[in-house]
């Protein structure tokens, strides 16, 4: 090791050979990470939607919010839960906009936030029961329309129901345990839970958003595999 | 693993550097009932202990997160370790040959997976039910810097030179900042991993590429061994100088994360590593120390292992309730006794001349 060695011109080069395109690609990096996060921003509001669903749940025995029974629609039964509900900006007098509700603080610096709906209940559907299949997704359907689809499980015809059972279950936590008892599972499979999509964005522009049960959100291509089978997402609107 | 291997003297024992590694630990020591008691900001529940002594993640976890000198703790225990590691090794290389060297590094190595084992199978197991097979291999603590020590050794054999070998980990250190500026792999609290990307062990290689320049620091402090002030002022300082300048301009792009080390981080430890280093050696030349430090880095991996753990414990059967009752109180019980009862069992143990050691 030499005192001080020499920056020589080949290594200056060398640098500028390295540090340029390294520069170049970090910057494309940070635009491309950007805007992935700005993409994933419109799931994770889709997924609040579900979160409140698990919120719901721990307040009543493990069982998912009842489906809109009385209107027909594949949304929360109205006043079952709240709307979803996201931190807002900082409160200020006067109101620009109309508060449905208020976190008092403090709160970091602020003494209070407005909380704002995180995503519109109109942008998404709310599958309340458990289905994995097409067949059984219209089954679903089906007695939505029949107006059987009160927040019970339903019997429908063999090959029709949760996992090509003859019933569809209503949605709870650790539905596994129910699936393996009643014999529609051969054992307690808890990542049968992945398989069931919960919360269906309406496609945008061929994609839409899907949660599934386990809270795992995936962007899907519509129409394309079930739940964004052109039949299902139809009959859901 | 005590200090009686052979019978000649391997290499000089630096007091300054015992006291260097006696501030890791101590950090270490604090940051657990500072942890313990971080309290909720969002719910209110009371914080208790000095913020600066805790990690920010436990008081907020999101993006960009809060930076604290614990934080870049466990990269500057990288760095300490990959420093002494260097001298350890290579005297070992030189007086005893590559046998002696090899059987160090493999036992080092082994001890540090050891204690992972325990950390992220054993305990797990007792506790959940499950091993925790992914901390275990590259996640958890011990095993990093398990890694990460191999990795300095085996750089170290590969490329000898010191001004070369940072190359290494300056390389590391680029490919690190890149895969985790593109969307590739799922980065710590970022987006709860919605786009389902698969995981990579990016706080693996940030402590690597320190480990790596943790060697290149002990190998620049022998550069002349007649004057042990060259390595300091022609290489460590100015290099923590650069590394204080890149931290700061890649914290504009990249903000430093804890459990991902990345770029920003890595060169937070090397300055703050280097500069403390420094400080350190300059007490020591004016004949200034500080026993106690220098008891707890005499054995550091000892301190570090039992003592978190005996502290961790010790911490989590105190009563809050009890604690935000009297400040007095929390200050004695969660503040002092766990740093008194260590110091005296490092104390006890240096008086004794015992050196627990991989």
């Amino acid at each position: 090791m030499s005192a001080r060695p020499k920056i020589r011109k080949r290594h200056v080069a060398l640098g500028a050979l390295i540090l340029i395109p390294y520069c170049v690609a970090f910057h494309i990096g940070t635009l491309k990470g950007r805007a992935a996060e700005e993409f994933a921003k419109e799931g994770n509001a889709i997924l609040g939607v579900a979160r409140l669903a698990t919120a719901y749940a721990f307040s009543h025995e493990g069982a998912w919010p009842p489906m809109d029974s009385a209107g027909r629609r594949f949304a929360f039964a109205p006043n079952s839960i709240p709307e979803g509900f996201t931190i807002g900006q900082e409160f200020k007098y006067p109101l620009e906009h109309d508060a449905q509700a208020v976190l008092l603080g403090p709160i970091g610096r602020h003494g209070a936030l407005p909380l704002e709906p995180s995503a519109d209940p109109a942008s998404c559907f709310y599958v309340g029961y458990a289905v994995a299949s097409e067949a059984e997704g219209m089954a679903l359907v089906d007695a939505m329309k029949r107006g059987i689809a009160d927040g019970r499980d339903i019997t429908v015809e063999a090959g029709q129901g949760t996992l090509g059972g003859h019933v569809l279950y209503t949605m709870r936590r650790e539905l596994y345990k129910t699936l393996a008892a009643d014999a529609v599972t051969d054992n307690e499979v808890p990542k049968v839970h992945a398989t069931f999509p919960v919360v269906i964005q309406r496609p945008r522009e061929g994609h839409a958003w899907v949660v599934y049960s386990d809270l795992h959100a995936e962007y899907l291509p519509y129409p394309g595999p079930f739940p964004l089978t052109r039949a299902f997402v139809e009959a859901l609107r | 693993m005590e200090h009686s291997e052979g019978t000649g003297v391997l290499h000089e024992r630096y007091d300054w550097l015992d006291q260097a590694r006696g501030l890791v630990v101590l950090l270490l020591i604090v940051s657990m009932p500072t942890a313990e008691f971080s309290g909720d900001v969002l719910t209110g529940d009371p914080t208790l202990g000095p913020p600066m002594l805790n990690h920010g993640y436990d008081y907020f976890d999101a993006y960009p997160p809060i930076i604290t000198f614990i934080d870049i703790g466990q990269a500057l225990f990288m760095l300490v370790m990959g420093f002494v590691g260097y001298t350890a090794f290579t005297s070992r290389l030189k007086k005893r040959g590559p046998r002696a060297a090899f059987w160090y590094g493999f036992r080092r190595v082994s001890v540090l997976y050891a204690l992972a084992s325990i950390d992220s199978l054993f305990l797990p197991l007792l506790e959940k039910g499950r091993c925790e097979w992914d901390n275990f291999l590259y996640k958890g603590t011990f095993s990093m810097i398990a890694f990460g020590a191999m990795a300095s050794f085996v750089c170290t054999v590969l490329v000898p030179n010191a001004d070369k070998r940072i190359r290494i980990g300056v390389l590391l250190m680029l490919v690190h900042s890149l895969l985790y500026a593109f969307p590739l792999f799922d980065r710590h609290t970022w987006a709860d991993n919605l786009l389902n990307l698969p995981h990579f062990p990016f706080g693996l290689l940030g402590l690597t590429a320190v480990a790596i320049a943790g060697g290149c620091y002990g190998q620049w402090h022998v550069m002349d061994p007649e004057n042990p002030i060259a390595g300091f002022q022609k290489r460590i300082v100015p290099i923590s100088s650069a590394a204080f300048v890149g931290a700061y301009c890649m914290d504009w792009m990249q903000p430093a994360q804890h459990h991902d080390v990345n770029a920003s981080l890595q060169l937070q430890a090397l300055y703050m590593g280097g500069f403390m280093l420094m400080i350190f050696f300059a007490f020591g030349r004016v004949g200034f120390r500080f026993p106690l430090l220098s008891s707890l880095g005499k054995n550091l991996l000892l301190m570090f292992a039992v003592g978190g753990l005996g502290t961790s414990i010790y911490v989590s059967l105190l009563p809050k309730s009890l604690l935000l009752e009297s400040p007095f109180l929390a200050m004695t019980l969660a503040g002092i006794v766990p740093i008194a009862v260590l110091s005296y069992a490092a104390v006890w143990l240096d008086r004794r001349g015992i050196m627990v050691r991989a």
